[in-house]
């Protein structure tokens, strides 16, 4: 099986709620066991309770401190796989991102088929 | 046709005042500067249209891709000139309300051939596919007209249930939010400098769309529209597939091709899924293909259909004529288990077969391991990508029984609707075939064979399948990763493992791409390299490990090979002749009925000029042209010392200088290379023994502003080649020759420009007995040898050859001048004596020993490379 993946655990957080819930209903349909961080403040909590393996971030949440804040949940969650999910596209913050620590830059809108293909790529499932 | 054409083609039915348009009524014609300017007007017309003629012609017989634009453009361009010409000749010779009559109708026939449909989008915000039928491509996309048109061919041939979501739906959407002005507004303050600039308007966009409101009544025409399926399915919450389908018309290829699909929706996400594909009409590869094809961003409505899901055991592409070979004799059939998802994305190696379209018989199959399919499953949202078992992961896809029957209803569908077809497939879970889309060739399909690659094979890095044509170079970039679609270097060879679309939105800044897995030749990747040009080789071996970012590789995706830059060797393109990807579609019979009316090169005669009632347009012009020339020759005579009695003496001929307007003049014969015309000049040079062509053209002055008589004896020879006084019609680049010589016609036209690819030589030899068809070998075989197309009767011998460059024009013009010395050689006068075929076998033979003898592949050889 290659995408059936109901034991891996994914924390989305989006700046807007609504994209937020719909990425978490998505995943959840295809058998992934998600949740929607409460806040942009209460993240860290969120991770330590959750324990994710991957975490699905907008760094657009964060506006210009994104990468102390990807800094700061890489440390906390050293192994978890961060996936960026954003409209903000640059060269410069793909490279940002990646020397943070984040394992894979999406594009929004993503289809949801890829973002369970880099899911699967950053547990090591495919 | 735009309304300025319009204007100036419907002063036709005006009377014209000046005597210089072409008028019903009567009128005089000019005086004679007006006359000698008309006739510069003329001459430049007809040169123009001799370049649009073969243009037209190459572009039917040649592989090149074309929709109606071009065609439109071409159609406009063409009566433009020919309308130039007709008028500049009244003003010559006077009032010809036939020739007026016989081009407004070819004007008007043309017109309704290639007229713009406007659009006329309908009310219906939704519209259930069982009551598409009269629905035009406009208001529901080519796609889901396709399969409206096919389910209306095949009444009984299964297809899904759904319903479109229209462009009148589209339309209201974009309204409602005001989305065209912002997205307008987006476009116009970007500034697009690189890939990245245009990712990111791109995501600006769609995600301004995404999250767009529905107006109130579109979300519920969809919503009552989809609980009718649910009704009609008997499934709560049934699923749907939602496809998107733009009216690609005016394209070369479907352009929802660039756009995204999604699949399995249900009804809690049915309305965002909408939004989605609506968005996806501003992906960074559609984006792209507006960009660098100088298209206008309108707003194009895109269609969206709503299609229930069918439990698929299995599915696939079947092509009714087969794209690989050139005689399309056979239908191709591909299938994966599951849906073909995997097809489009060009990861899988399906199972093949080919069938025989004539003995109804499986010709080739190949079966490959299937380790993997996507699926659905009612309670996710898209597709599942899961594993195959191993019992059936070998097992073929189709029973050869299934295949046949397939093969069967793929060609009874073409039958009726009349046109190869490209159709998706799927054998659901009780063995019932359904159609779910159906349309004509396009670019997509324009798939070929390898070609042999000449390199050394030292010199070869690795070898693939070739998916989309051409040759380039540059810096390896291998891209694995998603945040690899950022960082990736334009103009760089792209490298990746498999062949999958998720890379497409690279291509349009990518010079080649290569995979390391075999692909998909027909999949999203390999089909969107065709639609941007971009070379392509799928499965070359090792690459990932043999190359290196900081070593520039060439890619040649005619064969297929990788190298080391400035190792490969650039051959020659060989032009292909085989049967245009496009044949029988409707686009290609458009073009097809233009050039019947506008006229094929082939079926002009000259003998035909005289009644101008039921000629197409190019004899029309070549009338006017013509009958133009004689007027002016009178006026010529007229200005003759003592004109009446004149008769032009053996070996001159006439000249008279337009711009002068002085006396005409005698000029001997020996003179004729002078004149402005190069292939005349070329051919004339042969029959002064001239082993050297002159290829400085620049020292030439321009004396197409003069005219030539009726030439007696034009050629410096002893001998009389011709019995009868030649025509000849001449401009700059075009020659037109037609003679009598002891029971042999011969006609020669030829086009040689400089920057023109279009180029042409048509030549034609007609005998008065009906006989010829058995002596013609030897001529046959000589243009044969030199690739010419070549027809035959029993009356005459035809050979064609167009899309050369200038130095092959002439070279083959200069070939044909040495044929015409040799079918009446000067120092044997007898041999006018000896029977046709004699004659004509010893011209040939006499040719081929000159192009055996390699001078004149000396002189070929010693051509710059175009």
């Amino acid at each position: 099986m290659i995408t059936k993946i109901g034991s891996i655990k994914v924390l989305v957080l989006d700046k807007d709620p609504v994209e937020q819930n719909i990425l978490v209903k998505r995943l959840s349909k295809k058998n992934i066991f998600a949740k929607g961080a409460e806040s942009t403040e209460s993240l860290l909590c969120d991770l330590k309770s959750f324990n994710p393996d991957v975490i699905i971030l907008d760094i657009k949440a964060y506006h210009n401190e994104w990468v102390e804040k990807v800094r700061e949940i890489r440390d906390s969650c050293p192994g978890s796989g961060l996936i960026i999910l954003t409209e903000l596209v640059s060269v410069e913050n793909v490279r940002v991102a990646a020397a943070a620590g984040a394992y894979d830059y999406l594009i929004k809108p993503c289809p949801v088929e890829e973002i369970i293909f880099v899911i699967n790529n950053a547990t090591g499932t495919n | 046709m735009s309304g300025f054409l319009k204007k100036i083609f419907n002063s036709i039915n005006k009377p014209d005042e000046t005597g210089s348009g072409i008028s019903k009524t009567g009128s005089s014609p000019g005086h004679l500067p007006l006359r000698v300017h008309s006739f510069h007007m003329l001459m430049s017309a007809n040169a123009r249209l001799w370049q649009l003629i073969p243009k037209a012609e190459h572009t039917l017989h040649s592989d090149k891709y074309f929709n109606i634009i071009y065609i439109r453009a071409l159609a406009t361009d063409i009566c433009l000139r020919v309308f130039s010409i007709l008028k500049n000749y009244q003003t010559i010779c006077g009032t010809n309300q036939d020739a007026s009559a016989r081009f407004r109708e070819l004007q008007a026939s043309l017109e309704s051939l290639v007229a713009e449909k406007k659009p006329q989008p309908g009310k219906k915000l939704t519209v259930h596919l069982s009551q598409a039928k009269d629905q035009t491509d406009n208001e529901i996309g080519s796609r889901m007209a396709g399969l409206v048109r096919a389910k209306t061919a095949l009444p009984l041939a299964n297809t899904p249930t759904g319903f479109i979501i229209t462009s009148a739906g589209y339309q209201s959407f974009m309204r409602h939010n005001k989305l065209k002005e912002d997205i307008s507004c987006i476009l116009q303050s970007a500034e697009i400098k690189s890939m990245s600039d245009l990712f990111k308007i791109s995501s600006e966009i769609q995600m301004r769309i995404i999250k767009s409101d529905l107006p109130e009544d579109l979300a519920d025409a969809i919503m009552t529209a989809y609980r009718s399926l649910e009704m009609e399915t008997g499934y709560r919450g049934v699923k749907t597939a939602l496809l998107p389908s733009i009216d690609s018309e005016k394209h070369n290829f479907p352009l929802e091709l660039l756009c995204r699909d999604k699949y399995n929706v249900g009804e809690e996400l049915l309305l965002r899924a909408y939004k989605e594909v609506v968005a996806g009409r501003y992906s960074l590869t559609s984006m792209s293909h507006r960009l660098q094809k100088g298209l206008i961003e309108k707003d194009l409505p895109l269609c969206v259909g709503c299609l229930a899901m069918i439990n698929t055991s299995f599915s696939g592409i079947m092509h009714t004529s087969n794209p690989f070979t050139p005689e399309a004799s056979d239908v191709l059939i591909r299938a994966v288990p599951g849906m073909d998802v995997s097809l489009d994305q060009g990861c899988s190696e399906p199972d093949t077969w080919v069938v025989s379209r004539n003995e109804a018989e499986i010709i080739q199959k190949k079966i490959y391991t299937q380790n993997s399919k996507y699926v659905f499953f009612l309670s996710e949202e898209g597709l599942t990508r899961v594993n195959v078992s191993p019992g059936q992961a070998s097992a073929q896809a189709l029973n050869d029984q299934q295949v046949m029957e397939l093969a069967d209803l793929g060609l009874h569908l073409e039958k009726r609707l009349g046109y190869p077809l490209r159709i998706s497939w799927i054998l659901d879970n009780h063995d019932r075939f359904f159609i779910m889309e159906s349309s004509a060739y396009s670019l997509v399909d324009n798939i070929h064979s390898a070609a042999i690659d000449k390199s050394r094979p030292s010199e070869i890095l690795s070898k693939g399948l070739p998916v989309s044509k051409g040759k380039n170079s540059g810096h390896p970039y291998f891209a694995s990763k998603h945040r690899d679609l950022l960082e990736f270097h334009e103009h760089g060879v792209l490298i990746i493992d498999q062949a999958h679309s998720r890379w497409a939105p690279l291509l349009p800044w990518a010079n080649a791409i290569l995979t390391e897995k075999p692909g998909d030749p027909f999949g999203r990747l390999a089909a969107t390299a065709r639609i941007f040009d971009v070379p392509a080789v799928f499965g070359v071996e090792n690459i990932t490990t043999k190359t290196r970012p900081d070593e520039p590789v060439s890619v040649n995706a005619y064969s297929g090979t990788v190298s080391k830059l400035g190792k490969m060797i650039i051959e020659s393109e060989t032009e292909n002749f085989n049967r245009h990807p496009l044949a029988d579609t409707p686009i290609h019979n458009t073009l097809r009925q233009v050039i019947r009316l506008v006229g094929d090169i082939e079926n002009i005669y000259p003998s035909q000029v005289i009644n101008p009632k039921k000629q197409n347009l190019s004899e029309l012009a070549h009338f006017s042209h013509l009958s133009s020339t004689e007027t002016l020759l009178e006026l010529a005579f007229n200005h003759l010392p003592g004109a009446s009695n004149f008769k032009i003496p053996k070996n001159s001929w006439l000249t008279w200088d337009l711009d002068e307007q002085s006396d005409a003049k005698l000029v001997p014969g020996s003179q004729l290379e002078q004149i402005d015309c190069r292939p005349l000049g070329i051919i004339s040079a042969r029959f002064k023994n001239t082993n050297s062509i002159h290829l400085d053209h620049k020292k030439e002055k321009s004396i197409n502003r003069k005219i030539v008589t009726k030439l007696i004896n034009p050629f410096s020879t002893q001998d009389s080649l011709f019995d009868h006084p030649a025509n000849i019609l001449f401009s700059k680049d075009f020659f037109h020759l037609s003679f009598s010589s002891k029971g042999i016609r011969i006609i020669l036209q030829c086009y040689a420009r400089e920057d023109s690819p279009e180029n042409l030589i048509f030549f034609m030899l007609n005998t008065v007995k009906p006989v010829f068809y058995t002596q013609s070998s030897s001529l046959n075989n000589l243009f044969a040898r030199v690739k010419f197309h070549t027809k035959l009767d029993n009356r005459s011998f035809i050979a064609r050859k167009a899309g050369m460059n200038i130095n092959n024009s002439i070279a083959f013009i200069d070939m044909l001048g040495l044929l015409l010395t040799q079918i009446s050689p000067s120092e044997e006068p007898d041999v006018l004596l000896k029977p046709i075929k004699t004659r004509i076998d010893r011209a040939c033979s006499k040719v081929e020993s000159f192009i055996d003898s390699g001078r004149h592949a000396k002189f070929l050889s010693s051509l710059p490379v175009s």
